[in-house]
């Protein structure tokens, strides 16, 4: 059974604009101890999903469907039921470290509030789970880690201060939100290779929401793109890799760098901008931008069964080149 | 830290004399003297008295002297209250005004602070509504009319409590200081809601819940602090309102504190009363505004001043 089974999620937002659908009847999996990801442009609705799994929305939004964790709805509990699972079973890791810590608390204590507020470990035993765990996330001097505040740190020390608070109750399931968006692209290997080794060694279920194909190659077996809120494919990362049968998903990997294919490719990007959600088209969302739209797409396409064993949304057949 | 506090200090050099010299020229510029009356003096005797008191001088000289005798802290003699030196009214009237203001700062602070973040849990509620509709009236109405209204409706009307003076009893303190925490906890309150709301929308809150914290846990560890910062910058202002306040408040409730020596010794034209609380009001809300920034300084981790800005 999947670790985390989400059927038909829906999340919106009420503004004075309108109502704003930022997720539309999205579907997948997560399997226990599987690593998969989320990918999109801004506004894809990739950082909306997760943020409903956990509750988190702000206040004018509103999450629809079910996610199942472990059989329990998350969609359905309340915000005190959810501190059952938030922190604990499920964790999630953001896009900015330098803003998601608290200014204002040093790094020891947000890391044994983990412990001591929800499991209510002993003060000195979640101390040393603490350090334990910096020290697994490869934080040099994490003693005085301890009792500094985050600005004293760098974006890359922040970060993994953020994993090793996520990582402190072991939890089945990461969320990892753009991860290493903010960081440098130094310090982003080594925060995908310390992810990666963490997810071998504890089995932990990583759902990885970015941007960055590149990020994906290296730490995912299956990806979800998604467009203005739906998912445009969705299967093993090597195959679509290999064989993309969306446009938009084949003109990401056109516009990702790569340095095992020097002939003199030109880096191609997609022309126009993500859809505003306020006005998103009938039919398939990415008909303006895609070079091969047809007629026929402006009506929705249905998800399909794709040629690379997952699954596609478009009326194209085969491969796209 | 001892290096900032010097710099600090001297700093507030400059400051306290442009005090000083603005508030000496302009009550020299006022119309009458300290010696004026219905019946006027003999010549004889009024020229006796500027040479006592240095009068006669010119004003430049009479300047400077005061000056010197400011650096020595000593505000010279009351040309109103014969046999009292300026010094010496000040020690009688300050003890009683810091009564009052520290107890409205301290009710301004737990009303102001209490009510600003309950208003912000329940954002957009009546509650809300009602809190800020009751600060801004506690804004709008300024302190002459609220202490009149206070001793009309519970001194006279309903007998509670005494319509004025002062003989150090809880009773006698309780209308001065609602009068004078009344517009501090419209201010602060408003203050609270706003910067708690705003605080609650940020970044860390939303890993504070993603960590399982219950929403007690998310506003006492996490959010408070950082919405108290705001309030905390506004008690330097604050204070000086409590001390202006006070000159008013304490006239109307005859309470013999230094704001009622002030207004006494404005209309009496007591030159050196006038100046001497004026330059004591200036050197506490400097000293009083450094405990402040050196409380803030505590509260945020981000600033340390003893550390060199590059």
């Amino acid at each position: 059974m999947a670790l985390l089974e989400v059927r038909d999620l829906m999340v919106s937002f009420a503004t004075p604009e309108g109502e704003v659908h930022a997720v539309n009847s999205v579907d997948f999996d997560v399997e226990p101890g599987e690593v998969m990801a989320i990918v999109g442009e801004s506004g894809s609705g990739k950082s909306q999903t997760a943020m409903a799994l956990l509750g988190l929305l702000s206040e004018n939004g509103q999450a629809r469907g079910s996610a199942l964790f472990d059989g329990k709805d998350l969609l359905k509990l309340s915000q005190s039921e959810l501190n059952q699972y938030r922190g604990s079973q499920v964790a999630m890791i953001f896009q900015d470290p330098m803003t998601a810590l608290n200014p204002y608390r040093t790094v020891g204590s947000q890391l044994r509030e983990v412990l001591t507020c929800q499991r209510h470990m002993e003060r000195r035993q979640a101390n040393r789970e603490a350090l334990e765990m910096l020290e697994q996330v490869r934080i040099t001097d994490p003693e005085r880690r301890l009792q500094q505040f985050p600005h004293e740190l760098s974006g890359g020390m922040q970060q993994r201060v953020m994993i090793a608070m996520a990582l402190l109750a072991r939890p089945r399931l990461l969320i990892a939100d753009e991860p290493t968006t903010a960081l440098d692209v130094t310090v982003q290997a080594e925060i995908s290779e310390l992810l990666r080794d963490y997810q071998r060694r504890y089995e932990t279920a990583i759902m990885l929401i970015t941007h960055d194909l590149g990020v994906v190659a290296g730490l995912c077996e299956r990806v979800l793109v998604m467009y203005g809120g739906r998912v445009m494919e969705y299967g093993d990362v090597r195959a679509i890799y290999h064989q993309a049968e969306h446009p938009y998903t084949a003109g990401l990997l056109r516009s990702v760098p790569r340095l095992d294919r020097l002939d003199d490719e030109e880096l191609h990007g997609i022309p126009g901008n993500p859809p505003n959600l306020l006005e998103l088209p009938t039919g398939c969302p990415f008909q303006e931008r895609c070079q091969v739209a047809i007629e026929r797409c402006s009506s929705l396409p249905s998800l399909t069964r794709a040629n690379h064993g997952g699954l596609r949304r478009c009326h194209l057949e085969g491969a796209i080149e | 830290m001892i290096a900032y506090a010097l710099r600090r200090l001297l700093g507030a050099i400059p400051t306290l004399l442009m005090l000083i010299t603005l508030a000496f020229f302009m009550i020299r510029l006022s119309p009458g003297g300290p010696f004026d009356n219905e019946r006027t003096l003999p010549p004889e005797i009024e020229a006796n008295l500027n040479a006592r008191y240095h009068l006669d001088e010119p004003l430049a000289m009479q300047y400077a002297r005061y000056l010197g005798n400011v650096l020595r802290f000593d505000f010279g003699p009351s040309f109103q209250y014969k046999d009292w030196t300026v010094n010496e009214l000040i020690s009688s009237g300050f003890p009683v005004s810091a009564t009052l203001g520290l107890l409205a700062m301290a009710l301004a602070l737990v009303v102001g602070l209490s009510a600003g973040t309950y208003a912000a849990l329940r954002q957009n509620s009546w509650i809300d509504y009602g809190v800020m509709t009751i600060a801004m009236t506690g804004i709008s109405i300024p302190t002459f009319v609220v202490a009149p209204l206070l001793i009309l409706v519970v001194a006279l009307s309903l007998g509670w409590l005494p319509a004025g003076g002062w003989d150090w009893t809880p009773a006698r303190m309780v209308m001065p200081v609602v009068t004078l925490a009344l517009p501090l906890i419209a201010y602060i309150s408003r203050l609270m809601r706003a910067s708690l709301i705003e605080v609650l929308h940020s970044n860390f809150i939303r890993t504070a819940r993603a960590k399982g914290l219950s929403e007690r846990q998310v506003i006492f560890r996490h959010a408070l602090k950082p919405a108290a910062l705001p309030v905390i910058s506004f008690l330097g202002p604050a204070i000086a309102s409590v001390l202006t306040g006070s000159v008013v408040v304490e006239r109307i409730f005859t309470v013999p504190g230094l704001g009622s020596h002030f207004v006494q010794g404005a209309l009496n034209r007591d030159y050196t009363l006038v100046l001497g609380v004026v330059v004591f009001y200036g050197m506490l809300i400097i000293v009083l505004n450094f405990l402040v920034d050196l409380i803030y300084a505590w509260l945020d981790p981000r600033i340390r001043y003893d550390r060199r800005w590059s």
